[in-house]
């Protein structure tokens, strides 16, 4: 690749690039326009995919096409375009500079994934356990946060969604992925969710049960109930784990040499120990005790922590293969480092208990916690104390033992005390209740086994009574607290002094680091509270190599704080012994995230939360416990543990439980990717950020969010779309089942108070969801309650009529007031007021709200940080005479950001906004663009067939269900077949070098690939060969994915079958497709434009602009067309002055030739080489033109009408005459008492089906014009539909404010006409009223119908179809609305359909835009897959002439079909339908289909060989 | 805590148990119910439609006599409470220089608010669980939200959460503030059975044993007809209409609701006997 020139721009310093904003469909639009008139395109999208709204359609009005499929196709275009920069997950956040070159940064999010990488497989989305609400389904389904945004998406890449640290995790020292392992044990995943916890813990059934679980205090679902069990679930994955059989883990390999030693196997030391190990280096542990775990082992009652678990998690560790010490009691530090280890970490913990100094604590029994629990501890395993020293179970027998001490060691020494048989037990301690430092559920258990807690005692001394202990004496403290620096701040009542009887007394004030073993020679400081003095954040102690981590340096803490303080110093000594940078690296945070108590309030109004409290764990009754070490609580069994796990809010969304990262097999996921901005320069943007649909659910008159069975239309959308929630089956989300009556509620969101603007499309998207429902289920019953109909663009009157006529879908007109639920069947109940004015309440089993669009709270960002000014509602500001520009020079809008509208219109702006944005940078085109280069294809044409295969195992997308070595075999097996191979991905990066290397080395000159669909990949494939110098054509595919692997995943041996068959048909065909060659032909860089009115002007002037030769082309004497009768627009903008201006920017436009009072006379070639004449004047002299491009802009007129009187009586007018009176004679209005005016005047009836589209507008805007001259004047405005859709509406609203009546009539009554001695006299019903109304009027003013201009002549001439109704016939209705079928011709204006000023001004500029994609190259290239003709067996029957959809073929002057390969669309209907079998379409050619269907269904026996295999 | 109190003249006279019932709350809830001096009518019955200067003067001069008084004004009528918004709202718009000197709350508005929602959870001597219910706002309580100011005007939540609070299920219904026909009771009293007759026939159809409400015309409308709509509709409806604050005193441990069934048409001791609760 290249680029063309190095040094951006020559013009001014422009830049020839162009930022879009927004990758709807609009923004797809304007980027490929762009991208293919010479311009380098940055697209930048804020979600993960471009396709915005259109892609969640299901099918799209008038002519129900589906919405994917006609949109995908571009999809692909824009993501393999060369010049479109692709720029997901990125919002603008700066834009300076000015038109020509701006310069723009963009925040560019995290993805998670890298695009590049990532192949689309969707393992990473297939393993991910966390659903989360899908927004492409609107909530209407789940979907994994992992993701793709639909199937479709493009770029085919993954995305990963986070929020933020999930509370629990945030508060866990270690940072345990809480979240991640309780969305496992939701899945039953506890093999994963295992591993998840032991990514931060290798403690699962230890923390599971004593962590003090600060990660619950932390759970966003405290603001919902209760929080989860998140220990206890933790535990449960423990539990499950260890009651299979142990495997011990694969030892570590060494990788460096350095020895580590670790003083203390505690779950500090353990943890370092095992992190070290990992990373490589030989650990040894050396332990003073005669067996590991530390406290955790001998410090902890087995009634709360059975020995086992501690064994099994601390053999684990070791048997990664780290050398253990055990009875090995460091005695200095020093003899420790001369054993040659580079590092010590020491992590003694707390062993030493305390007693307070107090007269008494000497007695014989009087103990202390550690010591208690140790002896108790080991003497259940059978090690005695030591000699000389009395075991306590002897000591507390049958005594009365008072423990003193709050904490959680008071009580585990309590508990064992009353477990060692001893008469009573009771707790004294410092604090109160509040206070105690003791789990609440400790307390709540010792006090259940009968141990009495006295709070709020401070002890003077113990009694003695001969040489034995008789009781504690105490008083009462009125104020207790630990300041700063952990020293007491104590207040005692004088006089409470008080007896505490009892026979032994164990002291559990706390415990401390026995660091006798550390002398001061040996250079590591200790603090004055008896901790190792260290480093925090490198646990790094005074002397260099010595570590210290854990309770030895902190004092007394839980174990996830030793759990993480292990790591810490690990990771540390890593750093130290690799010689880096001790302070760890400072890594970017993400937030926590705390749910507001709005969003709670939500999730639960949609029921995506319910109440429901936490569900308990069993535990051992009383009387069992009391005497026995048997482990109290009893864990959960898995259904319990699946219902706990399942009240997860999921609040951070991703968990970074890592699932994906390990499935994914081509290293895509980085979880650490950050945030980044960027800096790019362009020479113009275009916006195009699209809408939201208006949030229904605050209108709680419709019950969006609390009745299941109210769904918004966008919902409805889903719910019919064969990829959505429910396959395409109309079924209602309450129960499943398929409603009979549907109602669908219009001006949802739009037409009201707050939104006082109409959303241009509700009308025909409700028409269209109730004709598909329908088509669904043919027994629903769609019935669309609404205000107006408002089917006023093209093909939309006659889709409304086929929707009420063959559909019978319901239309009532009223807006419905309020919808009731009948709570046991979920129905919905709709209060309205039908035809006859009665009020009725009706049940339907669904309601559809057809919400209006509004504008994202993104935009209105947006627009801020562009600086372009909006409107009063949020749309972006336009002028009606630049219907396309901002308020800021270079910035340029189009869609619906401009204002509500259908898809036709916005990819009409797009194609204009494009035009308009490349305009000021036509001196700079084509100087940032990059052209691919690529080696001089190879000649195959006569060599034998040597074909690769390539089978693709997409993951397991394939290789799971279909044996791919087994197909690869097979293939190797078939005749021409040189080399087969399999692939993880063979779409993956890696995999094309590998393509285009076997390529080489075995001299392929076909290649098939076995995988997905070709719709997708085959560019790709065919740039890799084109690469190796292969002609792009010498490849075929076949599909084993889509159409075997997925739809046959549980037959695996008849898949593999047919993958098979599948890549013998493709081998099949491979060995007869043969190179086809492109033509490069020059293009004329002239364009002409047919008409010139408004329209026609703009499109001159707009060519003219870009830099091409323009010829304009007018019938008339005077350019202008219908501009030159309208005087003002509704907004009030002076027409006339418009006019003037504009046409002496064309008369004197250097580009421009105008030839008034011309017609064309002949028409011939073909894109890029077009050749017209015309005739001129009135002497009609002939001119020859040639161009490159033609704009067709023959625009249209207003109906003369034949009813009502006009013509007879001077009265009647239509709109236009009254117009002009008005503009002539401002004074004529002043005596005017009473005008009416009559809409649809020969417009929606039989004749003329279609709705004219400017009537209403024009009526309105007169009326206006007519109140103003004359305030009195009384204006009656008789109509079927007031269409005054989008920002019309608000002028509709200004006319009946202005006192402008508004008066229904009805289809099949309409107005009666008479006169009687010149005065007028009209009658009409009136359906509201339902009585008859007679009006006499001054004037009688008809809003007649606006017609095309007689084409007939020229349609034939160019072969361009024109529509029933005699307007010229895109090629798509929806996606190519400004272009013919034929490529190189172009439509704007009336000549297209009725529309307004700015409407016209779009159009013409999206002609123009895509006129340029044509002129602004030097060659294009024709042929490959195109129709040819074998004149030998042509008879001329014309049946390819008359078949052909494009009206390429013609009948030559030899008398034999001819087809223009530069035209050919390749489509292959004419090769079908030849009945000679004279055309052949290359590429599918007959003899390869046959030969595809012969190895199915016939093998020939050569083949046969490969099926033994 | 001190607040003003604007009885008006139904919990006077026809809704003593309404009147009683919020006093035993707020007592217990620590709250002094002043009543205003020297109040007047609020103009609600006939006044608002008939004269609009005499309308806003009769409500203007409590609001003035409230300002004085300088504390918060706690309504238990919706349509004093409504007709007081209105005053103030006008006040407020007459003189918008002048900052909101006191709030003007309805009494359900007050006891829902954080505060004393708090101290209800806090007090809460017995849980209602069992007791089924639809909670019925009325027209006035929430609407026009221009007056009230209410967010969730067409679907309040106010007196559903309150009543979660202390146990009782009240499920949601679509006829929360639908009309009663309170204004027509003594002219078009057949609109009035129509309507009422309606809210009962969709509360049962939800699942309720009661309705709870907090207005006493609504109460009294919803109370007096029952007996009359089923001679009318062949079809018995005993449904006890309770007001809010009799429950939450139920809740709080009041001694003496039974006095308070003693003013109901439809006698809720059955259902509470049946639930425990008597």
């Amino acid at each position: 690749m290249k680029k063309e020139q190095d040094h951006p721009g020559n013009g001014n310093g422009k830049i020839g690039a162009v930022m879009v904003v927004g990758g709807g469909v609009g923004g797809m639009q304007a980027a490929l326009d762009l991208a293919n008139s010479g311009f380098k395109v940055y697209l930048v999208e804020e979600g993960s995919a471009i396709g915005g709204r259109m892609a969640q359609l299901d099918k799209t009005f008038p002519t129900n096409d589906c919405s994917m499929c006609t949109i995908s196709p571009k999809l692909v275009e824009t993501g393999r375009h060369l010049n479109i920069a692709l720029m997901t997950d990125s919002e603008v956040t700066k834009v300076e500079g000015e038109a020509g070159h701006f310069r723009v940064t963009l925040r560019r999010k995290p993805r998670y994934i890298d695009v590049s990488k990532c192949t689309g497989c969707s393992e990473c989305a297939q393993v991910c356990p966390v659903p989360i609400v899908g927004r492409f389904d609107e909530g209407m389904a789940q979907q994994r946060a992992a993701f793709k945004l639909y199937p479709q998406a493009v770029p085919n890449a993954y995305a990963i969604e986070k929020r933020g640290i999930a509370a629990c995790r945030d508060a866990c020292p270690t940072g345990q992925r809480a979240q991640g392992y309780i969305a496992l044990i939701r899945e039953g995943r506890y093999e994963d969710a295992m591993r998840v916890i032991k990514e931060d813990n290798p403690f699962p059934g230890i923390c599971g049960r004593i962590c003090n679980h600060r990660c619950e205090e932390a759970c966003n679902r405290n603001s919902v109930d209760e929080p989860i069990s998140i220990a206890s679930l933790k535990r449960f994955v423990a539990d499950q784990i260890y009651s299979q059989p142990y495997n011990p883990p694969d030892p570590v390999p060494y990788k460096f040499e350095e020895k580590v030693a670790i003083i203390g196997a505690g779950p500090c030391g353990l943890t370092a120990a095992g992190d070290l190990r990992k990373l490589g280096y030989p650990v040894t542990v050396f332990e003073a005790l005669p067996l590991a775990g530390g406290m955790l082992r001998v410090g902890i009652p087995d009634y709360r922590l059975p020995p086992m678990i501690v064994d099994r998690e601390v053999r684990e560790i070791i048997d990664l293969g780290i050398y253990l010490r055990l009875n090995t009691p460091v005695t200095n530090l020093d003899d420790v480092m001369k054993e040659g280890f580079k590092a010590v970490l020491i992590a003694v913990g707390a062993h030493e208990g305390r007693k307070l100094p107090i007269p008494g604590a000497d007695l014989p029994e009087v103990l202390v916690n550690t010591q208690v629990l140790r002896d108790v501890s080991l003497s259940n395993i059978g090690i005695e104390p030591e000699k000389g020293k009395t075991h306590p179970k002897a000591i507390i027998e049958k005594r009365h033992v008072l423990v003193l001490g709050g904490g959680n060691v008071a009580i585990d020494c309590a508990r064992t005390a009353l477990r060692l048989g001893a008469a009573k037990v009771e707790m004294a301690c410092l604090e109160s209740r509040e206070k105690m430092p003791a789990d609440a559920v400790e307390i709540q258990e010792a006090e259940e086994e009968g141990i009495r807690i006295y709070n709020d005692r401070s002890f003077r001394r113990i009694l003695e009574k001969d040489g034995h202990v008789s009781g504690v004496e105490a008083v009462n403290v009125t104020f207790m607290e630990f300041d700063g620096e952990g020293r007491l701040n104590l207040k005692t009542e004088e006089g409470s002094e008080h007896l505490f009887p009892c026979e032994v007394v164990i002291f559990a004030i706390g415990q401390r680091a026995g660091l006798a073993f550390i002398p001061e020679s040996a250079g590591v400081g200790i603090t004055r509270s008896s901790t190792i003095s260290v480093n925090p954040n490198t646990f790094a102690a005074t002397r260099p190599g010595v570590f210290a981590a854990g309770d030895a340096t902190t004092g007394t803490g839980y174990v996830v704080e030793a759990v993480a303080a292990g790591h810490k110093a690990a990771a540390s000594m890593n750093r130290y012994l690799r010689g880096e940078e001790m302070e760890p690296a400072v890594q970017p945070e993400l937030p926590v995230v705390k749910m507001t108590d709005d969003e709670i309030e939500e999730k639960l109004t949609r029921g995506e939360i319910r109440v429901s409290p936490r569900v308990a764990m069993k535990h051992r009754s009383v009387a069992q416990r009391a005497s026995s070490f048997q482990e109290v609580n009893l864990g959960y069994t898995e259904e319990e543990a699946k219902t706990e796990a399942a009240r997860c809010l999921s609040c951070g969304i991703c968990s970074e439980c890592l699932c994906c990262y390990y499935k994914c097999g081509v290293g895509a996921v980085q979880h650490d990717m950050v945030e980044r901005e960027e800096e790019i320069h362009v020479g113009s943007l275009i916006l195009a950020p699209g809408y939201d649909i208006y949030n229904a659910r605050p209108s709680q008159e419709y019950g969006l969010g609390r009745y299941p069975n109210v769904v918004n239309a966008l919902q409805f959308e889903r719910i019919l779309s064969a990829s959505g929630p429910t396959m395409g089956h109309v079924n209602r989300p309450s129960d499943g089942k398929v409603p009979r009556k549907i109602a669908f509620i219009q001006c949802v969101g739009s037409r009201d108070q707050e939104h006082p603007y109409c959303s241009a499309v509700c009308c025909m998207y409700a028409t269209k969801e109730a004709i598909i429902a329908k088509e669904h289920e043919k027994e629903l019953q769609p019935t669309i309650f609404f205000i107006d109909i408002r089917a006023y663009g093209k093909g939309f009157d006659s889709y409304y009529e086929r929707a009420r006529k063959e559909y019978g879908i319901r239309y009532v007109r009223c807006m419905a007031s309020r919808v009731a639920e009948d709570p046991r069947t979920h129905n919905l109940r709709i209060s309205y007021q039908d035809e006859s004015g009665e009020i009725r309440e009706e049940e339907f089993d669904m309601v559809v709200l057809s919400v209006g669009m509004v504008p994202s709270a993104s935009t209105k960002q947006l627009s801020a940080t562009v600086g372009i000014d909006l409107d009063p509602y949020g749309f972006a500001k336009t002028d009606p005479f630049a219907p396309l520009a901002t308020s800021r020079a270079g910035v340029y809008v189009c869609g619906v950001f401009q204002g509500p509208k259908d898809i036709p219109e916005t990819v009409a702006q797009a194609s204009g906004a494009a035009a308009a944005a490349s305009a000021v940078l036509s001196e700079v085109r084509g100087t940032e663009v990059t052209r691919k280069e690529y080696p001089e294809p190879k000649d195959v044409k006569n060599e034998e067939p040597r074909i690769g295969v390539f089978v693709c195992r997409c993951g397991n997308n394939i290789g799971g269900v279909v044996n791919v070595p087994s197909v690869k075999e097979y293939a190797n097996s078939l005749g021409n077949v040189v080399y087969a191979d399999e692939n993880l991905y063979t779409c993956s990066q890696d995999t094309q070098e590998k393509i285009k290397k076997a390529i080489e080395e075995h001299k392929l000159n076909r290649v098939v690939v076995a995988s997905c669909s070709p719709r997708t990949h085959e560019p790709l494939f065919q740039e890799t060969i084109r690469e190796a110098g292969l002609n792009r054509f010498l490849f075929e595919m076949a599909n084993i994915r889509d159409q075997c692997s997925w739809v046959h995943m549980n037959e695996k041996e008849e898949a593999t079958h047919k993958a098979r068959d599948l890549v013998r048909m493709a081998v099949a065909n491979a060995r007869l497709v043969r190179p086809l060659e492109e033509l490069t032909k020059s293009v004329t860089k002239k364009g002409l434009v047919v008409g010139g009115g408004l329209a026609g002007m703009s499109a001159a002037l707009g060519l003219a602009d870009q830099g091409f030769e323009t010829f304009l082309v007018e019938r008339e004497e005077e350019l202008g067309g219908n501009l030159r009768h309208i005087q003002s627009t509704l907004s009030g903008k002076d027409v006339q002055a418009f006019l003037r201006d504009m046409r002496k920017r064309v008369t004197s436009h250097p580009k421009i030739q105008v030839f008034t009072n011309a017609v064309i006379a002949d028409f011939s070639g073909y894109v890029g080489n077009f050749k017209t004449s015309i005739m001129v004047g009135p002497r009609m002299f002939t001119r020859e033109l040639e161009h490159g491009v033609i704009v067709i802009a023959t625009g249209g007129q207003e109906l003369k009408p034949k009813e009502y009187l006009y013509g007879e009586n001077p009265r009647v007018l239509t709109q236009l005459d009254l117009e002009r009176m008005l503009a002539a004679d401002g004074k004529k209005a002043a005596d005017l008492k009473e005008v009416v005016m009559i809409q649809c005047v020969g417009s929606r009836n039989e004749e003329r089906p279609y709705c004219s589209r400017v009537c209403c507008a024009s009526a309105v805007k007169n009326a206006l014009k007519i109140k103003s001259l004359n305030p009195k004047a009384r204006v009656k405005v008789l109509y079927r539909d007031m269409r005054m859709y989008g920002h019309l509406e608000e002028h509709y609203a200004r006319a009946r404010h202005a006192g402008v009546l508004f008066l229904r009539y009805e289809e099949d009554r309409k107005p009666v006409v008479n006169q009687k001695d010149g005065s007028l006299e009209l009658s009409f019903y009136n359906p509201v009223l339902r009585e008859d109304m007679t009006l006499r009027p001054d004037l009688l003013v008809l809003s007649a119908a606006v017609l095309p201009s007689d084409t007939e002549e020229l349609s034939k001439m160019l072969k361009c179809s024109r529509t029933t109704d005699g307007f010229f016939l895109e090629a798509h209705m929806k996606l190519r609305p400004v272009d013919f079928a034929t490529e190189g011709i172009y439509l704007c204006g009336l000549a297209h359909a009725p529309k307004t000023i700015d409407e016209s001004l779009s159009q013409a500029a999206a002609a123009v835009s895509r006129a340029c994609t044509i002129l602004s190259k030097d060659q294009i290239q024709v042929g490959g897959i195109v129709s040819v003709v074998d004149p030998d067996k042509c008879a001329a029957c014309l049946t390819c002439v008359r078949v052909c959809p494009y009206n390429v073929p013609v009948i030559n002057a030899e008398g034999k079909a001819e087809i223009e390969v530069a035209n050919c669309q390749g489509c292959g209907i004419c090769a079908s339908e030849c009945p000679g079998k004279a055309i052949k379409l290359q590429h599918f050619t007959d003899e390869q289909i046959m030969a595809k269907c012969a190895v199915l269904f016939d093998i020939p026996a050569e083949m046969l060989k490969g099926e033994a295999a | 805590m001190q607040v003003s109190y604007y009885p008006g003249c139904a919990l006077h006279g026809t809704a003593r148990e309404y009147d009683d019932s919020t006093q035993a709350v707020s007592r217990i809830l620590g709250v002094e119910l002043l009543e205003l001096p020297d109040w007047n009518c609020c103009g609600a019955s006939a006044a608002h439609s008939t004269d609009e200067v005499l309308a806003h003067r009769l409500a203007g001069r409590n609001l003035e006599i409230a300002v004085k008084e300088g504390k918060d004004l706690v309504i238990p009528c919706a349509a004093c409470y409504s007709r007081l918004k209105a005053a103030e709202k006008e006040e407020n718009a007459a003189t918008p220089a002048i900052p909101a000197r006191i709030r003007v709350l309805s009494i359900l508005e007050f006891l829902a608010g954080p505060e004393m929602a708090e101290k209800i959870r806090a007090l809460k001597m017995r849980s209602l669980g069992g007791l089924r219910v639809v909670c019925y706002y009325g027209c006035l309580y929430s609407r026009p939200p221009r007056i009230t100011g209410a967010k969730n005007y067409e679907n309040p939540e106010e007196m559903d959460q309150l009543l979660k609070m202390i146990g009782v299920e009240s499920i949601p219904w679509s006829y929360k503030t639908d009309c009663c026909g309170g204004s027509l009771v003594l002219t078009r009293t057949d609109i009035v059975r129509r309507l009422t007759q309606k809210l009962f026939d969709r509360a049962l159809e939800a699942g309720a044993e009661a309705i709870v409400v907090a207005c006493p015309l609504c109460q009294a409308n919803l109370d007096t007809r029952q007996e009359e709509i089923s001679q009318e509709a062949g079809k018995s409806y005993e449904l006890p209409i309770f007001y809010f604050t009799e429950l939450l005193g139920i809740a709080l441990g009041h001694r003496d609701p039974g006095k308070w069934w003693k003013k109901h048409f439809v006698d809720p001791s059955g259902l509470l006997k049946k639930k425990g609760m008597n």
